[in-house]
């Protein structure tokens, strides 16, 4: 019954407990945090099988009732979202607990609060049903994740600054649109405006509104142009920090993009015709030139950074596309895009942890020295290129099919392009990481088990998802987009 | 060309409010010290927080507190200005005071490392070294 | 309703060498086993399906065991027994690296070869068929020196390109089309479609698929020689290129359907591309000395009858191309297992350095003879059968021009077969090329190609399975 807050309550609890042990017994911090985690994990897998099998689930905060009282709405794919964003948190602080505990020191217990916080405030963003509520969280999630980048050296805490300017900038443009919106309709519940906006003339402020909420939104979700807080925020910070939010806010933007489009504005309402043709364009611009600057990246981290940002890319522009198929596929293409990318910045933190320096130099013979953690990361670089039967190939299928059936040729072209383009970055690593040979030549010397299983798990949770697409599909998307969407 | 002028004298509170927005961005963009750029960001949410307390106001309207005396269940919300967006705002305030003290946060780290506020010094700081 | 590749063991773990060994040789057998246990059954006109996941509409991955995929899936397995005999005692004999690594990506490409011979629609092909790509790349570049990482860029380049950049395209397109991409179809769905999209699709299917070497998509092939022996042998005279080759065939009968193609007078198009290949590979391997290399690029010109055969889109032309696959297969792997045999014996890589060598490795040269024969398609070897079938197809098309073209590459086989072995039985030795004594390949390496040779030659007499197979799904 209370399932969806339910997820959130052991991080918030956790974060506070996290404090305190600080304070008082720093042997407590970690163990909080995993007890946090996986509490989470339970409330989260529990929540998934209460919405399939009883259908969308509401949430009344406080009683209140809608539209005046703040509601969390879970359907299938929320639901499934929240499950996919704790139990990849999870992974993260398991494999990280040496970074996590040892690295940071006197400010341990402040890291592992900050991380249950921003996850909370993720979560908490992908349940919402009220747009002010959403500012906050965005806020929420932002900031802690402002923390956590700057909790690196000069270059970390440089980068998160530029981070937080750019990205208050937008979530302030966001909140300019939700008031503009409030301003026009008076409401602020997601259900209650698409309601009171059925039977608005059109109006040229209400367009205004959009194109700020949106503009707002794509600059958090570093959408190309406004994607120039990314690549230093994620490769500048510490291995951990990155592999944690790597796979979840540029995701949940898009989550939160994907939202308005099925729910608030079904079927393009109220929406000015420019606006998908432009995120279309920008889409199709992302993805070439994340794929471009990637290649021009010797650094394994700085690389990855560049291609969340050809990701983007793939998902603004299928949720743009506005038919059934490209919608699909860029809702596919969050979950398996939150899958792929944690796979990879986990192995990446396994090899930094063994190697230090993540430059493509140092990285000889990797294949030999560290095989399990390298299979694990050949199989998400797969799935990234799009080979079948991992899931980023299914994705790649419903956004090419869709781009197909509306006649977006330049981006069908991007998407071919780009799988092409990441073949060539990806085998570039695996050229030096399988002919050189380290000049001390360690033989294997592989991580620990404990924190190759979650990036093991992950990868094979890529070919399992791939084989289940079509379940995926049937059951938790498909219901998600509105019926009226061809 | 009377219409436009009439139409930006009617509503100059909001013109106002968007000259405080670009003056804002502007900070954040053109400014070198950091902490001139974090001004500009506070003038920028500031300038939102404004435009959100302008759309509750109406014409010859009190605070939105009951007056004593006043039915309870016959209310005139005419005479009350907007309470929501007040409400909305002084969350707003609460993450804008947040992502200053983030802001300054992270700025005294870099004033601690490198002894200077200007970006250009630190950047070429980091460049070098 | 056998699920065919539940029979296929997966990756080989065993670190002690012998253990490891007799994995393989399990797995091997195995696959035979299950494979040969199904034939009698497809023989009869059975087919058996078996459908692993519904992921797309419309495309599930799933697999059916019909004629021309049995005939595929026939060849690969027998001769991965063959090749595992030969590849132990190849590697032994050489003290590879990395032998582990070896025999389990070895194992996973045969894994993706019957795959692909068993998909039952083209996305289950094409997820093999990507699969096998990556699964090969660590056997070609096995060595890890300059050479091998060059080889490797240019296997990827080549084969991962144009799989992505122009077959994935084109299935899509065909699948939006038709929203089904069952190889049953034989063209039904695309019946309507303007006949510049179906050339275009064609096109691209044909040289998206350049595991099948058609010119000008097969500088991957001589440059994948680097490659050990064994991986030359079965991957790349065999499995991977026949992979390539085969597709084109399924394509073409399955998906587009002869018909159709037929009507837009799109065979032409498929066997001048054919054509071209075959003369233009043979001339190429006139010119070259390495022995290997005068392989890859034989490869190339007999890959292209199969082509030829699916190009011609008639019963004979159809019967023909898919025997070749099984006749080039037994006659290909020889001729590469001998060229392994004399690379252990001798060190040597080069025709010009082989004179007289006939004298010391008669085992050897005797396979190879027998190999190039099936070859070149005369009728001592199980060649001749399917080249047979291709003239009658060239002739029922009524093209003579193609049977032209078909003897004089039959001529340019021998001609560039032919001085090798009689450099090799007819000229004098260098006696400053053999430094040592030269004895015969280890057995594992000689016993494998006299097997094979032999089978070429025992195919001219007792075509079936393969001939049966190859109607029935001509016929189809």
């Amino acid at each position: 019954m209370h399932a969806p807050v339910l997820t959130i309550i052991p991080l918030l609890l956790g974060s506070f407990l996290a404090v305190m042990a600080g304070w008082t017994r720093k042997s407590l911090v970690y163990p909080i945090g995993v007890l946090a985690l996986i509490l989470s994990s339970t409330f989260s897998v529990q929540l998934v099988m209460q919405v399939l099998s009883e259908g969308t689930m509401t949430y009344d905060l406080g009683g209140w009732s809608p539209p005046w009282g703040i509601v969390f709405i879970v359907d299938t794919f929320s639901a499934f979202m929240i499950a996919l964003l704790i139990i990849g948190a999870l992974a993260t602080f398991v494999t990280c607990r040496d970074e996590i505990m040892a690295h940071f020191e006197e400010k341990s217990a402040a890291f592992v609060s900050l991380i249950l916080l921003t996850l909370a405030g993720h979560v908490g963003i992908v349940s919402t049903g009220d747009l002010f509520n959403l500012y906050v969280l965005i806020e929420v999630a932002a900031l802690t994740g402002y923390a956590l980048l700057g909790l690196g050296n000069s270059r970390a805490v440089l980068s998160s600054l530029n981070y937080l300017c750019i990205g208050s900038v937008g979530a302030s443009l966001y909140l300019l649109g939700v008031g503009y919106l409030y301003m026009l309709t008076g409401s602020l519940n997601m259900t209650d405006l698409t309601s009171v906006l059925q039977t608005f003339p059109p109006n040229a402020s209400l367009r205004a509104a959009i194109v700020v909420l949106f503009l707002g939104l794509w600059v958090k979700m570093a959408l190309f142009p406004f994607h120039g807080w990314l690549p230093g925020a994620y490769s500048n910070s510490s291995a951990t920090t990155a592999t944690l939010l790597a796979p979840m806010t540029t995701k949940v933007m898009a989550y939160v993009v994907i939202r308005l489009l099925t729910t608030v504005f079904p079927g393009g309402l109220a929406i000015p015709e420019a606006l998908p043709e432009i995120a279309v364009v920008l889409a199709t611009l992302a993805i070439f030139a994340g794929s471009a600057m990637a290649f021009r990246q010797t650094n394994i981290r700085r690389m990855l950074a560049y291609i969340v940002v050809a990701e983007v890319g793939y998902m603004v522009g299928g949720a743009f596309i506005g038919n059934r198929m490209a919608m699909t596929g860029a809702m596919l293409h969050i979950l398996a895009d939150a899958a792929m990318t944690l796979t990879l910045f986990l192995a990446v933190c396994n090899i930094a942890r063994k190697r230090g320096s993540l430059e493509l130099s140092n990285l000889q013979g990797l294949f030999k020295s560290m095989p399990f953690t390298m299979a694990a990361f050949v199989l998400g670089a797969m799935s990234m290129i799009g080979v079948p039967p991992l899931f980023g190939f299914f994705s790649k299928w419903y956004l090419l099919t869709g781009a197909l059936q509306a006649e977006q040729y330049p981006f069908m072209v991007a998407l071919i392009v780009s799988s092409l383009v990441n073949v060539v970055l990806f085998f570039r690593f695996f050229e030096v990481a399988f002919f050189e040979k380290p000049e001390n030549n360690p033989g294997l010397l592989e991580v620990r088990w404990i924190r190759v299983a979650p990036v093991a798990l992950v990868a094979l949770l890529l070919i399992a998802a791939g084989l289940s697409t079509g379940l995926i599909v049937d059951k938790i998307i498909a219901g998600v987009i509105p019926a009226s969407l061809i | 060309m009377l219409d436009i002028f009439a139409q930006f004298t009617a509503k100059y509170n909001y013109w106002a409010y968007i000259v405080i927005m670009m003056v804002g961005l502007f900070a954040m963009i053109a400014k070198r010290n950091l902490i001139k750029k974090m001004i500009g960001l506070s003038i920028f949410q500031t300038s939102i927080m404004l435009f959100y307390v302008a759309i509750g106001a109406k014409k010859g309207a009190t605070i939105p507190i009951l007056l004593s005396g006043t039915d309870p269940h016959h209310i005139d919300a005419t005479m009350y200005v907007n309470p929501l967006p007040h409400v909305l705002m002084l969350t707003a305030i609460v993450v804008g005071v947040a992502t200053l003290g983030v802001a300054l946060a992270l700025i005294l780290r870099i004033y601690e490392k490198h002894g200077t506020l200007e970006e250009d010094e630190i950047i070429s700081q980091i460049r070098s070294s | 309703m056998l699920p065919p590749l539940l029979a296929v063991p997966g990756i080989i773990s065993a670190r002690t060498p012998n253990l490891r060994e007799t994995w393989t040789f399990a797995a091997a057998l195995l696959l035979l086993a299950a494979v040969v246990g199904m034939t009698p059954g497809v023989m009869a006109g059975a087919s058996y399906t078996w459908v692993l996941a519904e992921v797309i509409p419309g495309a599930p991955i799933a697999f059916r065991a019909d004629a021309l995929g049995m005939l595929f899936a026939l060849v690969s397995s027998s001769l991965w027994v063959v090749t595992s005999a030969y590849t132990i005692g190849y590697m032994r004999s050489l003290k590879e690296h990395a032998q582990t690594r070896f025999f389990a990506f070895f194992a996973v490409s045969i894994f993706c070869t019957v795959g692909v011979a068993f998909s039952a629609n083209l996305l289950t092909m094409y997820l093999f068929y990507e699969l096998l790509s990556f699964s090969t790349y660590p056997l070609v570049a096995h060595h890890q020196d300059a050479e091998s990482r060059r080889a490797g860029r240019k296997y990827l380049t080549f084969i991962v390109g144009t799989s992505i950049g122009l077959v994935l395209p084109a299935m899509i397109i065909i699948h939006n089309i038709t929203g089904n991409l069952d190889f049953t179809q034989a063209g039904v769905g695309l019946a309507g479609v303007d006949s510049t999209t179906i050339t275009i699709l064609l096109t691209m299917m044909l040289f998206g698929f350049a595991k099948a070497a058609l010119i000008p998509i097969h500088a991957w092939l001589p440059a994948a020689m680097v490659a050990p022996t064994p991986v030359s042998s079965l991957l790349h005279a065999v499995a991977v290129v026949k992979v390539g080759a085969f597709s084109i065939m399924r394509v073409i009968t399955g998906t587009f359907g002869v018909e159709n193609l037929q009507g837009l007078h799109l065979n032409d198009w498929v066997t001048t591309i054919a054509a071209f290949t075959m003369i233009a590979a043979s001339l190429v391997a006139l010119s070259q000395d390495g022995l290997k290399r005068r392989l890859a690029f034989s490869t190339i010109g007999q890959l292209a009858y199969i082509a030829l055969g699916a190009g011609l889109m008639n019963a004979a032309g159809l019967t023909g191309g898919m025997l070749h696959i099984a006749m080039h297969a037994f006659g290909k792997i020889t001729l590469f297992f001998c060229a392994g045999a004399i690379f252990v014996a001798t060190g040597e890589k080069y025709i010009s350095k082989m004179n007289g060598i006939g004298r010391r490795m008669p085992l050897t040269m005797t396979a190879f003879f027998l190999g190039s024969l099936s070859i070149i398609g005369i009728p001592v070897a199980g060649g001749f059968y399917s080249k047979w079938f291709l003239l009658n197809g060239c002739l029922d098309a009524g093209s003579w021009w193609l049977a032209g073209a078909l003897l004089l590459s039959s001529l340019l086989n021998a001609a560039y077969f032919l001085p090798i072995v009689y450099r090799a039985w007819f000229c004098p030795p260098d006696e400053a090329t053999f430094t040592g004594p030269i004895k015969e390949a280890p057995l594992a390496c000689v016993v494998p190609p006299l097997i094979t040779a032999a089978v070429s030659v025992a195919l001219l007499f007792h075509p079936d399975p393969f001939l049966t197979l190859a109607k029935m799904a001509a016929g189809s």
